[in-house]
């Protein structure tokens, strides 16, 4: 395996990573605000658990797409 | 009381008889997918050979074949229309939510077992959870369409967790042509509300009649062409969301099983395989809610893009 090889399998696996820390971040905002929200109004948590796993989804989505890139990095330098 | 007693006690057979299941699937998964990697001749990565799809049906590296035909050719391109191991799946697991939902469509009356009470629910799921709050007004019109969607990668997302079996939502194609289908109701649904002008005109974001002319004229020109390509980007992530999830939950599941094993020459570790095997079934449980949830986020999503489209009105 050379240098260039190396290098771009780090460059996946770093990208893949730093998705990682920023869905992260993102979905620990979401699942706090609610927390939050169910603990100031109870008898609303049906609707905002919908909205919690949406918005939780779309991060995911988001995070899904960076995952895929670095997967077809891999593959390609394989 | 007496048929509260009697639905009870139903209830705990029936949630124990499908943990009994869950259990033996989850006691073969491991094992017989070690065994496939293992006696499995054509391919040399495990991973791809689980994730990609094949024409034959791989058991235990027993490979049943299935039927090849001829590439039909379309302007110069080959197009593969043999049978694949996803699209046998596919129809099996269609097969069985006809079947199923075709015999409970005729028994009214409220079913005290098991797979009637599993059909129950997941029904009213749909109607109450997702349908109703998204579509409260026109939502007996839609809710065919959302209960096909649902059952359809619900059944896909369970069947690619059965050892032997390839669920196809793992397939890019299969999650596209889904997509590809909600695109086209949500379209269709907005040019059958508004009309093909009006449903045009629901793409600018200011109206001319309540701002002043100049301003909503640059705004509309600058703005258009971005909420037009939000609805072409919106059946996109629709699909890649489904297909990067459930490939994802295989490749873990697969690298946590595949932990003890060196290759073809170098054989299993030994000493590695009782914990990647209790760690894979921890995946697998999570892989469990994965597929429900990503059946409930894709017909969700569509029930909003659905909203979005029909009432849109300025």
């Amino acid at each position: 395996m050379d240098v260039g090889t190396g290098i771009t399998l780090i460059g996946a696996g770093v990208g893949a990573g730093l998705v990682a820390i920023g869905a992260g971040i993102g979905i620990g905002l979401i699942g706090s605000a609610a927390v939050q929200a169910v603990a100031r109004q109870p008898e609303a948590s049906g609707k905002i658990q919908m909205l919690m796993i949406l918005g939780a989804a779309l991060v995911e989505g988001v995070a899904f797409f960076c995952a895929l890139i670095a997967f077809l990095i891999y593959n390609t330098v394989k | 009381m007496y048929i509260l007693s009697i639905s009870k006690a139903g209830r705990k057979t029936g949630a124990l008889r499908f943990l009994k299941l869950i259990l033996l699937l989850l006691m073969l998964y491991p094992v017989t997918d070690i065994s496939a990697v293992e006696n499995h001749n054509s391919e040399n990565d495990p991973m791809m050979l689980h994730l990609t799809d094949h024409n034959f049906i791989d058991i235990m590296g027993f490979e049943i074949p299935l039927p090849v035909f001829k590439p039909v050719t379309i302007n110069g391109r080959d197009l593969n229309i043999s049978i694949t191991s996803d699209f046998v799946f596919f129809w099996i697991g269609t097969f069985l939510i006809i079947i199923v939902l075709s015999f409970y469509k005729k028994n009214q009356i409220v079913q005290k077992k098991f797979m009637g009470r599993l059909v129950e629910t997941l029904v009213l799921f749909v109607r109450d959870d997702i349908v109703r709050p998204v579509l409260p007004h026109d939502y007996k019109k839609y809710l065919p369409f959302f209960l096909t969607l649902f059952m359809v990668i619900f059944m896909q997302n369970f069947i690619g967790l059965i050892p032997f079996m390839s669920g196809s939502t793992k397939n890019l194609s299969v999650t596209a042509a889904l997509a590809v289908i909600t695109f086209s109701v949500v379209i269709s649904s907005g040019i059958k509300k508004f009309g093909i002008l009006g449903y045009l005109k629901n793409f600018l974001p200011l109206s001319f009649k309540e701002n002043n002319f100049v301003i909503a004229l640059v705004f509309n020109i600058l703005l258009a062409p971005f909420e037009f390509m939000g609805i072409l980007t919106k059946p996109f992530a629709l699909s890649i969301r489904l297909f990067a999830n459930i490939v994802a939950g295989h490749a873990v599941i697969l690298t946590f099983l595949l932990i003890g094993w060196g290759g073809k020459e170098l054989g299993w570790n030994y000493f590695v395989i009782a914990p990647s095997v209790a760690a894979s079934v921890f995946i697998y449980l999570l892989e469990c809610l994965v597929a429900f949830l990503q059946a409930y986020v894709f017909t969700l999503l569509s029930a909003i893009f659905i909203s979005e489209a029909i009432e849109h009105s300025h």
